[in-house]
Protein backbone atom coordinates (compact mmCIF):
# COMPACT_ATOMS: atom_id res chain seq x y z
CA UNK A 1 0.00 0.00 0.00
CA UNK A 2 3.06 2.23 0.34
CA UNK A 3 5.18 2.54 -2.75
CA UNK A 4 8.24 4.66 -3.46
CA UNK A 5 9.45 5.03 -7.03
CA UNK A 6 12.61 6.85 -8.06
CA UNK A 7 12.16 8.21 -11.59
CA UNK A 8 14.80 9.51 -13.98
CA UNK A 9 13.31 12.84 -15.09
CA UNK A 10 15.35 12.90 -18.29
CA UNK A 11 14.20 9.50 -19.42
CA UNK A 12 10.56 10.11 -18.52
CA UNK A 13 10.30 13.75 -19.56
CA UNK A 14 6.56 13.75 -20.23
CA UNK A 15 5.83 12.60 -16.71
CA UNK A 16 8.32 15.09 -15.26
CA UNK A 17 6.66 17.87 -17.25
CA UNK A 18 3.23 16.80 -16.07
CA UNK A 19 4.36 17.64 -12.52
CA UNK A 20 6.36 20.71 -13.56
CA UNK A 21 9.57 19.14 -12.28
CA UNK A 22 12.34 21.72 -12.41
CA UNK A 23 14.46 21.22 -9.31
CA UNK A 24 15.46 17.74 -8.25
CA UNK A 25 14.84 15.79 -6.25
CA UNK A 26 11.15 16.47 -6.49
CA UNK A 27 8.82 14.18 -4.55
CA UNK A 28 5.30 13.89 -5.91
CA UNK A 29 2.89 12.51 -3.32
CA UNK A 30 -0.16 10.56 -4.51
CA UNK A 31 -0.02 11.78 -8.11
CA UNK A 32 0.17 15.46 -7.26
CA UNK A 33 -1.78 15.82 -4.01
CA UNK A 34 1.35 17.45 -2.60
CA UNK A 35 4.86 18.03 -3.92
CA UNK A 36 8.13 18.49 -2.11
CA UNK A 37 11.13 20.03 -3.84
CA UNK A 38 14.58 19.22 -2.55
CA UNK A 39 15.96 16.70 -0.09
CA UNK A 40 14.11 17.35 3.16
CA UNK A 41 14.29 15.84 6.62
CA UNK A 42 12.04 12.89 7.41
CA UNK A 43 9.70 14.99 9.56
CA UNK A 44 9.12 17.53 6.78
CA UNK A 45 8.22 14.78 4.36
CA UNK A 46 5.89 13.27 6.92
CA UNK A 47 4.11 16.61 7.37
CA UNK A 48 3.54 16.88 3.61
CA UNK A 49 2.34 13.28 3.45
CA UNK A 50 -0.21 14.00 6.17
CA UNK A 51 -1.43 17.06 4.26
CA UNK A 52 -1.64 15.08 1.05
CA UNK A 53 -3.70 12.35 2.68
CA UNK A 54 -6.00 14.78 4.46
CA UNK A 55 -6.89 16.95 1.46
CA UNK B 1 28.23 -4.98 -24.51
CA UNK B 2 31.42 -4.13 -22.67
CA UNK B 3 31.48 -4.41 -18.90
CA UNK B 4 29.94 -1.35 -17.29
CA UNK B 5 31.47 -1.64 -13.81
CA UNK B 6 35.23 -1.28 -13.46
CA UNK B 7 37.37 -3.02 -10.84
CA UNK B 8 37.32 -0.03 -8.51
CA UNK B 9 33.52 -0.03 -8.40
CA UNK B 10 33.42 -3.82 -8.02
CA UNK B 11 35.72 -3.54 -4.98
CA UNK B 12 33.45 -0.87 -3.50
CA UNK B 13 30.47 -3.13 -4.06
CA UNK B 14 32.22 -6.01 -2.31
CA UNK B 15 32.76 -3.71 0.65
CA UNK B 16 29.19 -2.40 0.67
CA UNK B 17 27.67 -5.85 0.26
CA UNK B 18 29.80 -7.40 2.99
CA UNK B 19 26.97 -6.13 5.25
CA UNK B 20 24.19 -7.84 3.27
CA UNK B 21 21.82 -9.62 5.63
CA UNK B 22 18.86 -11.25 3.91
CA UNK B 23 18.40 -12.23 0.24
CA UNK B 24 17.21 -9.67 -2.28
CA UNK B 25 15.51 -10.40 -5.59
CA UNK B 26 15.69 -7.66 -8.20
CA UNK B 27 13.00 -7.63 -10.87
CA UNK B 28 13.74 -5.79 -14.09
CA UNK B 29 10.87 -4.99 -16.41
CA UNK B 30 11.84 -4.25 -19.98
CA UNK B 31 9.79 -3.14 -22.95
CA UNK B 32 8.88 -5.44 -25.82
CA UNK B 33 9.95 -2.78 -28.28
CA UNK B 34 13.65 -2.07 -28.89
CA UNK B 35 14.77 -0.34 -25.70
CA UNK B 36 18.41 0.59 -25.40
CA UNK B 37 18.07 1.84 -21.83
CA UNK B 38 16.55 -1.54 -20.93
CA UNK B 39 19.59 -3.34 -22.31
CA UNK B 40 22.01 -1.08 -20.45
CA UNK B 41 20.03 -1.56 -17.24
CA UNK B 42 19.97 -5.32 -17.71
CA UNK B 43 23.75 -5.41 -18.18
CA UNK B 44 24.29 -3.18 -15.15
CA UNK B 45 22.04 -5.26 -12.91
CA UNK B 46 23.65 -8.51 -14.11
CA UNK B 47 27.04 -7.18 -13.07
CA UNK B 48 25.79 -5.94 -9.69
CA UNK B 49 23.96 -9.16 -8.87
CA UNK B 50 27.00 -11.25 -9.81
CA UNK B 51 28.98 -9.75 -6.93
CA UNK B 52 27.03 -11.47 -4.14
CA UNK B 53 25.16 -14.74 -3.79
CA UNK B 54 22.34 -13.18 -1.77
CA UNK B 55 21.37 -11.17 -4.85
CA UNK B 56 19.35 -12.51 -7.76
CA UNK B 57 17.87 -10.96 -10.88
CA UNK B 58 14.67 -11.77 -12.72
CA UNK B 59 13.99 -10.08 -16.08
CA UNK B 60 10.48 -9.67 -17.48
CA UNK B 61 8.89 -8.14 -20.53
CA UNK B 62 6.18 -5.81 -19.25
CA UNK B 63 4.16 -6.36 -22.42
CA UNK B 64 3.97 -10.14 -22.04
CA UNK B 65 4.27 -10.53 -18.24
CA UNK B 66 1.32 -8.23 -17.78
CA UNK B 67 0.07 -9.80 -14.56
CA UNK B 68 3.41 -9.48 -12.86
CA UNK B 69 3.83 -5.91 -14.13
CA UNK B 70 0.40 -5.06 -12.73
CA UNK B 71 1.23 -6.70 -9.42
CA UNK B 72 4.35 -4.55 -9.10
CA UNK B 73 2.60 -1.44 -10.45
CA UNK B 74 5.04 -1.22 -13.34
CA UNK B 75 3.94 1.01 -16.20
CA UNK B 76 7.24 2.18 -17.67
CA UNK B 77 10.47 0.56 -18.82
CA UNK B 78 13.09 0.00 -17.69
CA UNK B 79 11.62 -0.45 -14.21
CA UNK B 80 13.53 -2.00 -11.34
CA UNK B 81 11.74 -3.50 -8.36
CA UNK B 82 13.91 -4.36 -5.36
CA UNK B 83 12.11 -7.08 -3.44
CA UNK B 84 12.80 -9.22 -0.41
CA UNK B 85 13.34 -12.93 -0.89
CA UNK B 86 12.93 -15.42 1.94
CA UNK B 87 13.45 -18.89 0.53
CA UNK B 88 10.97 -19.12 -2.33
CA UNK B 89 8.81 -16.32 -0.97
CA UNK B 90 9.05 -12.89 -2.60
CA UNK B 91 7.81 -9.83 -0.71
CA UNK B 92 7.27 -6.60 -2.59
CA UNK B 93 8.25 -3.80 -0.19
CA UNK B 94 7.29 -1.05 -2.63
CA UNK B 95 10.83 -0.03 -3.56
CA UNK B 96 11.23 0.78 -7.26
CA UNK B 97 13.35 2.75 -9.66
CA UNK B 98 12.39 3.68 -13.22
CA UNK B 99 15.13 4.46 -15.73
CA UNK B 100 18.82 3.62 -15.84
CA UNK B 101 20.31 3.94 -12.34
CA UNK B 102 23.44 5.75 -13.50
CA UNK B 103 25.54 8.50 -11.95
CA UNK B 104 24.24 9.48 -8.51
CA UNK B 105 21.42 6.99 -8.81
CA UNK B 106 23.81 4.04 -8.83
CA UNK B 107 24.49 4.76 -5.14
CA UNK B 108 20.73 4.94 -4.63
CA UNK B 109 20.35 1.50 -6.21
CA UNK B 110 23.01 0.04 -3.92
CA UNK B 111 21.48 1.71 -0.85
CA UNK B 112 18.05 0.36 -1.82
CA UNK B 113 19.50 -3.14 -2.03
CA UNK B 114 21.04 -2.75 1.42
CA UNK B 115 17.80 -1.31 2.79
CA UNK B 116 15.73 -4.24 1.54
CA UNK B 117 18.38 -6.70 2.66
CA UNK B 118 18.25 -5.28 6.18
CA UNK B 119 14.45 -5.63 6.14
CA UNK B 120 14.35 -2.33 8.03
CA UNK B 121 13.39 1.15 6.87
CA UNK B 122 15.70 2.95 9.27
CA UNK B 123 12.93 5.48 9.90
CA UNK B 124 12.25 7.22 13.22
CA UNK B 125 9.72 5.62 15.60
CA UNK B 126 7.14 8.41 15.02
CA UNK B 127 7.20 7.95 11.26
CA UNK B 128 7.07 4.16 11.59
CA UNK B 129 4.02 4.45 13.84
CA UNK B 130 2.25 6.73 11.39
CA UNK B 131 2.95 4.49 8.42
CA UNK B 132 1.97 1.35 10.31
CA UNK B 133 -1.49 2.83 11.00
CA UNK B 134 -1.96 4.07 7.46
CA UNK B 135 -5.08 2.71 5.80
CA UNK B 136 -4.85 4.55 2.50
CA UNK B 137 -2.47 4.00 -0.42
CA UNK B 138 0.61 6.20 -0.43
CA UNK B 139 2.65 6.75 -3.56
CA UNK B 140 5.89 8.69 -3.41
CA UNK B 141 7.43 9.40 -6.80
CA UNK B 142 10.84 11.01 -6.54
CA UNK B 143 12.07 12.62 -9.73
CA UNK B 144 15.85 12.70 -10.05
CA UNK B 145 18.48 13.47 -12.62
CA UNK B 146 21.34 10.95 -12.47
CA UNK B 147 23.91 13.29 -14.03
Amino acid sequence: MIRAEGIDAQEFQELAQKYYVSGVPQTVINSGAKMVVGAVPEQNLLAQIKLALAG
Amino acid sequence: MEKLLDDRVLRQLDEAFAQLKEPVRIFLFTSGEPCETCEITRQLLNEVVATHNQLSLSVHNMQTDTELALQFHVDKAPAIVIAARDGEQISNLGVQFSGVPSGHEFATLINDILLVSNRDSGLSPAVREFLKNLNQPLLLQVFVTPT
